[in-house]
Formats: structure tokens, sequence, C-alpha cells
């Protein structure tokens, strides 16, 4: 076995205590590291979900629609083509303003003598390459979902069969008790309501988020509908502004902890490795100074402590992503049940903890390591060996 | 004299320890023959081993100039001189300072110069001589203080270097361990070693052939050459 290795693995075991503490700091410090990152991810992805479950913030409706009328009604008179949807997808930038694009459209009815809310939901379209989760209910052709007080009111349950507008509808879903006007509504297939209302080819509006992300002190409403009369002239936008801000401060709070918190791990981490490899230096001052009179270069002597620091590093970032994963996997869930699934191991880190791990205790080391190499060797012998 | 081996002149060296007092030596001029062993007394605190350091080149002179076998030490790079130092130089300490993470084997073999065959052959050549041979494998925790400085010089002779130099190797020691690491000293040095030995006693003084007195730094008085005791050439291992 090459002389620096072999005696790196004896200085090693014959220190098992400091060894040990090395290790243990590395490892903690990785774990932290590791735990934090995919507990910070989790955290975001948590926020996002979370928001996003707050709703739509933006209304698209025809350019003409009498705000009056839109707003005692709760919903437009004026239309839009369907096709709407697919031009401002089609929109250079669209997606720098506008997410989670639904076509809807909803009209007041009557089924069996009790009046209701119709609402057709089209498929969501998402931004290139978004593998994000469509906002809302996706509604198949021929089924609905019902609200509670309607669904009360008509008898009927999961599986029932409803007929509206002359169309048979089998019943997938009685909404849970909303407290809103949910709880009268009857949500179908984009197509269903189009046929049930006789407005083939026609929405009343598309739903959407911002994605603008600003900060809450600024508005984003004018930059929203700049970027809509230059994609979609025939339409016109409201953002429903409580539901707008509250996402946005949501979302910067999050981000706001993650800034936070990331750094601040590294920081902490990195101040306990130096602390620790200092403190390693210094208690084989004496050591050094014997292999100096001995006529071992300084690259040596140098290498036997950078090389425990790589090896501890090495194995340190191992044990700590190991650890970091199964601390982030054993209380992640309980701290974000909504995106629990989405908590796994994460490969990526793993890499940077074995490269970067050895790499920092190595330069952590290097500083007091030479500075003990070049101290008085009539101060480092002194030292009891 | 034989042909100097080590010739020092005016060396100067010395710092600050606490206000208004300064250690270290000042102007030292010393030549050293092959084959001499070369006693420096003083109290503590006179720069015995500041000297020591100062003739193994592991501590730089302010001022002066330090030949081992003609070289000059300080005109060689850092990597030069450990490497010069590693070949020429065998060094012993008080406080022993084996490492205490390896068997008595390994600390021994930890004294061969880079690039020297690791078989292990000379070193338990020496490890045999000098009575370890039963504790080849024990950590240098359960060795006796005796036990440990003979570990220490078989590291330092293990390369043959031509030059030994010793800082107090005695002064933790029993007498009978004493006189066992002298007789190994007087031994190499019979065997054509040079050794340069500092110490605050006086039990070398029967083997030198040379005997200097540091005061605060200097020397006190001339040198003393005392006759060489009788002696055989002796072959080391």
């Amino acid at each position: 076995m090459n002389p620096t290795l072999h005696h790196i693995l004896r200085e090693g075991w014959h220190s098992r205590l400091n060894t040990s503490l090395g290790l243990l700091a590395l490892t903690g410090a990785v774990a932290l590291l590791t735990a934090v990152s995919l507990l910070t991810a989790a955290a975001e992805r948590e926020t996002r979900r979370v928001v996003r479950d707050l709703g739509f913030n933006l209304r698209i409706l025809a350019r003409e629609t009498d705000p009056e009328r839109f707003f005692l009604d709760g919903h437009p008179e004026s239309t839009l083509p369907a096709d709407a949807v697919t031009r401002l997808a089609a929109g250079a930038g669209t997606f720098i303003t506008f997410n989670h694009l639904t076509p809807v459209l909803e009209r007041r009815t009557r089924i069996a003598g009790h009046e209701c809310l119709l609402t057709g939901l089209g498929d969501t379209v998402v931004g290139p390459g978004e593998t994000k989760q469509p906002m809302g209910f996706r509604i198949a052709p021929g089924t609905a979902q019902v609200g509670s007080v309607l669904a009360e009111r008509l008898g009927l349950r999961t599986g029932s069969s409803l007929e509206v507008g002359g169309r048979s509808l089998r019943v997938e879903r009685v909404l849970v008790e909303a407290g809103t006007d949910e709880d009268v509504r009857v949500y179908t297939s984009l197509g269903d309501a189009q046929a049930i209302l006789g407005l083939p080819g026609r929405i009343s509006e598309i739903k959407a988020i911002d994605c603008l992300c600003l900060t809450a002190d600024q508005d984003p409403l004018p930059k929203i509908r700049e970027a809509l009369v230059r994609l979609l002239p025939e339409a016109r936008v409201i953002q429903m502004r409580t539901l707008a801000d509250a996402r946005a401060k949501q979302r910067q709070a999050s981000e706001r902890v993650s800034a936070f918190a990331v750094p601040t791990t590294l920081l902490v981490a990195a101040v306990w490795m130096v602390v620790l490899m200092v403190q390693n230096v210094r208690q084989r001052r004496a050591e050094i100074g014997l292999w100096r009179a001995l006529g071992t270069g300084s690259g040596r002597i140098a290498a036997l402590f950078l090389g425990k620091a790589a090896v501890l590093g090495g194995l340190g970032g191992l044990c700590g992503w190991a650890l970091g994963t199964a601390i982030a996997l054993r209380w992640g869930p309980g701290l974000f049940p909504v995106t629990a699934a989405s908590l796994r191991p994460d490969a990526s880190l793993l890499l940077p903890a074995l490269g970067l791990t050895p790499f920092f205790a190595a330069v952590a080391t290097f500083l007091p390591a030479m500075m003990a190499v070049a101290q008085d060797p009539a101060e480092t012998l002194r030292s009891d060996s | 004299m034989t042909s100097p081996l080590l010739e020092a002149s005016d060396l100067t060296r010395n710092h600050a320890t606490r206000p208004g007092a300064v250690a270290g030596v000042v102007g030292l001029s010393l030549r050293v023959g092959r084959g001499e062993f070369v006693v420096i007394g003083g109290p503590s605190g006179s720069g015995k081993s500041t000297l020591l350091l100062l003739l193994g080149a592991l501590l730089r002179p302010q001022s002066g100039t330090l030949r081992i076998g003609g070289v000059d030490l300080h005109a060689l790079d850092a990597a030069g001189r450990s490497l010069f130092r590693a070949r020429q130089v065998g060094f012993v300490f008080q406080m022993f300072h084996l490492l205490p993470y390896l068997g008595v084997r390994d600390n021994v073999l930890a004294g061969l110069p880079p690039g020297a065959s690791r078989s292990g052959t000379e070193a338990d050549g020496w490890i045999e001589a000098l009575g370890l041979s039963d504790r080849r494998d024990a950590a240098p925790a359960t060795l006796s203080v005796g036990e440990r400085q003979r570990v220490a010089l078989a590291r330092a002779l293990v390369k043959r270097p031509p030059l030994l130099l010793a800082d107090e190797p005695t002064g933790n020691l029993d007498p009978d361990n004493t006189s066992r690491v002298l007789d190994h000293l007087d031994r190499y040095r019979r065997s054509g070693g040079t050794v340069v030995l500092v110490t605050h006693g006086s039990e070398a003084d029967r083997f030198a052939t040379q005997r200097l007195h540091l005061e605060a730094g200097r020397w006190a008085g001339p040198p003393f050459f005392p006759p060489i005791p009788p002696s055989t050439p002796s072959s080391l291992p």
C-alpha cells in the first residue's frame, strides 16, 4: 500500500475519537445540507401546490363583456370563440405572463325545475415542456360532477344518471359542501356544455393564473393587460386581486425562507468543518515538526493531512447524504402532506456530496496545515508526542 | 580534527520570549569532523535546542552559514533542504516524537528517506540491535520510555546518516537506559558516524571527542578536546 495512504489509515484508526468526531461533523454538515435542500425543495413544491389550489386569479373575457352584468351574474354573457385558447397559447411569450389556460363555458340553466349553474371545462393548456397537473377538475365527456345542494335536491349520487338539456350524463362525483355557489353547480366537459347550451365552438371565458412572479409591492395588472392586447386583442382580463395577492405573498414567503435557509446551513456547515480541521491540525503540530525533521517535504506532509480530510470528506459526504435523505423522508411527509409523494431521494445531491465534501474538507485543512508546516519547528517539536 | 563534516559560521538566530528578554544563539561557529562525538552542554534556555535545529537546517539563521559535507544548506530551496536532511541527517529528541499510530517497525521505517527500499531488512537489523525484537509490532504507548528512545534512535539510524543530531536524548531516561542509549550512539560513531549531542547533564562527557558549553546563546570558554576514549571499531547492523 502507498505509505502515505497507509499512514492516513493508521492515524485515522489510532485517533478513533477524533476521526469519529470529524466524520460525525462532516456527516452532520452534509446531512443538514441534504435534508435542508430536500425539505426546502419540498416546501417550495408544497407552496406551489397550495398556491395553485387557491385557484385561478385571472379571468379572460370577451372584450365587449359588460362589467356590471358580469359582476352581478358571476359570468359573462358575451362569448369568445373556443380557438381563442389555442391562439393565446401559441402567442409569443404567453406563458411568461399566463399559465394554466382553461377554457370555460358557464350559464344559468334549469334541471328538473331547479335553477343551477352549468360549467363546462375544457382541457387546461400549460407552457410547452411543462408537466404541471391541470388546475381544477378534468371532466370526461358524458359525465358530470354535481354540487352538494343540487345533488340533494335532485336525489343524485355517484353513478346516478342526470338528464340535462336533452343529454344523459353519468354522475361521476357529488362534490363536498363548499359553502359557495359551487354547491348549486354542475360541471361537465366543455363539449357537453356547448351541446347542452346550444353554443358550439364558443366559450364564455379563459381562466388562468398569472405567473409574472412580481413582488408584493408591484402591480402586475398593467403588464398582464398589455400582454393580452398583443396576444388576444378581442379579449379583456379581470384580476381577482385578493387571490393574486395571497398567491404572491405566499410564494414570496416561501422563497425568502429558502433564500435564508440554504446559505445559512451552508455557512454553518462550512464553519463547523473549518473549526474541526483546524483543531485536528493543532493537535498534530508535533507530528508535523517530526516529519520535517525526518526530511519529509511539505508536499507529503500536506498530503497526510489533506488526504485524511479527503478520505473523511468522502465518507462524510456519503453518510451525510444518506442520513439527510433519511431525515427528510422520515419527517418531510408530515411537514408537507400535500406533496408528500414527491419527496424522494435526490441522486443529483449525491455527486456534489461526494465531490465537494472531500474538496471542502481539504480546503478547510489546507490553511492550518500550511501554517503548521511553516511554523517554527522549535515550537512544534516542543509539544509532547 | 578529521576532515570537517559540519561547518557552521557565525550563526545567529534569536527571538523575543517575553518583553525585554531574547532567547536563541548569537554568532556561533562550529566545526565538526567526521567520526566526532560532540557534546554541547549548557543550562536550560541557553540556546542548545535552537542550535541543534539550526545545525539540522530546520531553522533558518538570521545570519551566518551552514555547510554539511560541503553543501551550503541555505543555498538549497526548501525541497532540496528536506531531501538533504532526509538522506544525510538523523534526529533524536528528548520527547521521542514517535508516531503514536504506527507500531515500532513502521516508526523505524518512517525514518527512511524518500525512494529508499522499504523491504524492512535494514529496519529489522536496527530493531534487533537495539533489543526491540519482541516489541516489533507494539504501539508506542505500550513501550517503556527507554524502549521509546531506542525506537527513536533506530528511526534516526536506519538510513545510516553521516550526521546524527541528538537533543537531550537521555533527558527522560533512567541511568540504565541512559547508558544503553549513549553506548549505541558511541557504537554508531565508531562505525563512522558523527554525533552532535546537546544536554544539560554530564553523562555523555565520557564519549565526547569535543565538549562545548553554551551560556545565553554564546560559547562559554574555548572548546575542550578530551582524549578520545579507547575504543574498537564497531560494526552496525
